[in-house]
């Protein structure tokens, strides 16, 4: 089957002209009659293609240019250079027919209005999206099987649990049956029972409407159990593009032992190994599978002396994490 | 023009919940007609003159409580506040990624906000006109029509400066002190004092301005309407809505480009 890309970005940029300001009462009266700039680049000649139906982790640390990404994308800000299409819209000139095509949840912001009932906040925005009367009642018990809202969709959306409220965000969001749904940070302060249940539904409805999700999170959860193809950037640029798959194999090349010794045993850092902790008879190290092979370690330790043995893998976050440090130097 | 109604529908279910602040506030504004009658009082029985620039006391009351009650609509925090904020907190980012215009989401939730305080400071305006002063006897009702028009077009152009000002939070940071600006020059050129009270030769200056259109031209026409005076504060009215409008299209249009919101 041949593949549609439905976001094309090429050589983005944008900077923001950022004002400075000189500490204590004499900088701010400096930055009155004497205003410095200083010129940020938020996003710096980045460039990338999804495809439609495609489940698309966008992440990096704080600062690196993701939110300014996105709302270039949906057209709340315009690039300094380069150029997005959307579903096949410049959103930088045709922002209000891309947002026909396109839902938005921000998990930090709501846009369900507080006082009004679910029900009655997907009337409301499926008139804003022109929908007729019996397209909306159609849509609402669509996405009422979907996203199981039966329980309170006559509820004020004020007296929601976050959780519930998440899921009514998502709703509303999708109300328009939009192509792309663009999620940033969806499952943050929900608790894990929550988050585990709003990552099913997002699993469900790419399968059920073939919404391309464009996410982005701090949570690793997220990003592992939703998506297939992981895009890092830092300092505005893409620093990686690769599969969840070809992430995992290429950069899981440390693994954690953590074993509980019979007696003491005496071991340094070497080529390969790191002891991370040493405690009485306890030892954690850090493996170099790619210097020295977990066999050669456990020998090294002599079985007979091992009472419990754990071998795992790195956590996806400290893969995370070098990758953002790596980038940085 | 149904998604508007929409916002105006939900924005009226959300300030249903305050009228009962509202009815609070116009204490406030209660107060400071009080004060006015006060003033005039001492002004109308200090001197021998029944009639001052061809007012008299009790339209001069009437005109007060009315030019109270136009621009009761234009302190909206709607129109005054909420771009405001919205622009410098970088909210406003939720707001315009929908398929509605920005200023068309603001108008109609402004709209809806002063339909219940049209209610509420109407009644309180006629009923405290009435035991301060009394009835208007110069009051037609055959001209209510054409009264309730310009009041209309008066709270849709103070509205407009008012977002016209907020919008400049694109530029700077803070437009309160040009907020400040424009009321204390309504407060002193149209709120407190009719236009024939000032000297001749600023009359004419006032007359042009929005300030005649948007506050002391319609209550003139409520107190003491002549039909040929209709059509000139009518007539400056469509020209300030007109101008206004394309000054606010422009403006967005500009700002909006250089919108910068950050985080993430």
């Amino acid at each position: 089957m041949s593949s549609v890309n439905i976001i094309e970005i090429k050589h983005l940029s944008k900077t923001f002209k950022i004002k400075e300001k000189e500490k204590g009462f004499k900088g701010s009266l400096k930055s009155i009659f004497k205003p410095k700039y200083k010129i940020k680049k938020a996003v710096n000649n980045l460039s990338l293609t999804v495809e439609k139906g495609e489940v698309i982790a966008f992440i990096g640390p704080n600062g690196a240019g993701k939110s300014t990404t996105i709302k270039m994308l949906t057209g709340i800000l315009t690039p300094t250079k380069g150029e997005a299409i959307v579903a096949g819209i410049n959103p930088a000139k045709q922002r209000k027919k891309l947002a026909y095509k396109i839902g938005t949840v921000f998990g930090q912001k709501e846009q369900l209005w507080t006082h009004l009932t679910p029900y009655d906040n997907f009337k409301f925005f499926g008139a804003i999206y022109d929908l007729k009367d019996y397209e909306i009642e159609r849509r609402i018990k669509e996405l009422n099987d979907t996203l199981e809202l039966d329980e309170f969709i006559n509820t004020p959306v004020r007296n929601l649990s976050l959780g519930q409220r998440i899921r009514c965000e998502i709703a509303a969001s999708l109300i328009h049956k939009p192509e792309i749904l663009f999620l940033d940070e969806p499952t943050i302060g929900l608790d894990p029972v929550v988050k585990e249940n709003i990552r099913v539904l997002i699993k469900r409805m790419n399968k059920e409407f073939g919404t391309t999700i464009f996410l982005t999170s701090h949570d690793v959860g997220d990003i592992e159990k939703l998506c297939k193809r992981v895009v890092i950037i830092n300092d505005g640029k893409v620093v990686l593009d690769d599969t969840m798959q070809n992430l995992k194999y290429n950069y899981l090349n440390r693994k954690i032992i953590e074993v509980k010794m019979k007696e003491k045993v005496n071991l340094d850092d070497e080529d390969g190994i790191t002891i991370l902790k040493d405690k009485e008879y306890n030892l954690k190290l850090s493996i170099d599978v790619s210097k020295k092979s977990v066999a050669d370690v456990i020998k090294l330790l002599n079985t007979d002396k091992i009472i419990d043995i754990n071998i795992s893998n790195e956590p996806l976050e400290n893969i995370i994490a070098n990758i953002y440090k790596g980038s940085k130097k | 023009m149904r998604k508007y109604l929409s916002i105006y529908k939900a924005t009226l279910l959300e300030e249903l919940q305050y009228a009962k602040g509202m009815f609070l506030s116009f204490i406030g504004t209660g107060i400071h007609i009080f004060i006015f009658f006060a003033l005039w009082k001492y002004l109308y029985s200090s001197g021998e003159k029944s009639i001052i620039s061809g007012y008299t006391f009790a339209q001069m009351i009437w005109y007060v409580t009315f030019t109270e009650f136009l621009t009761s609509f234009s302190s909206s925090n709607i129109v005054r506040k909420t771009p405001t904020s919205d622009i410098v907190s970088g909210n406003i980012a939720y707001t315009i990624n929908k398929p509605y215009s920005y200023t068309g989401y603001i108008f109609s939730r402004f709209f809806a906000e002063s339909t219940i305080k049209m209610i509420i400071n109407l009644l309180c305006s006629i009923l405290l006109g009435i035991i301060l002063i009394g009835p208007l006897n110069t009051f037609q009702i055959k001209y209510l029509p054409l009264i309730i028009l310009i009041m209309f077009l008066a709270v849709i152009i103070a509205s407009l400066i008012r977002l016209i000002i907020s919008y400049f939070s694109f530029w700077i940071e803070n437009s309160e002190p040009f907020q400040w600006l424009y009321k204390t020059v309504f407060l002193i050129f149209g709120v407190t004092f009719p236009l024939e009270v000032f000297p001749v030769w600023l009359q004419p200056v006032i007359r042009y301005s929005p300030v005649y259109a948007a506050v002391s031209g319609p209550v003139k026409m409520l107190v003491n309407f002549n039909i040929n005076e209709f059509y000139g504060v009518l007539v400056s009215q469509l020209f300030y809505v007109f101008i206004l409008v394309l000054i606010i299209t422009i403006e967005y249009k500009k700002g909006v480009k250089k919108l910068n919101v950050n985080g993430g």
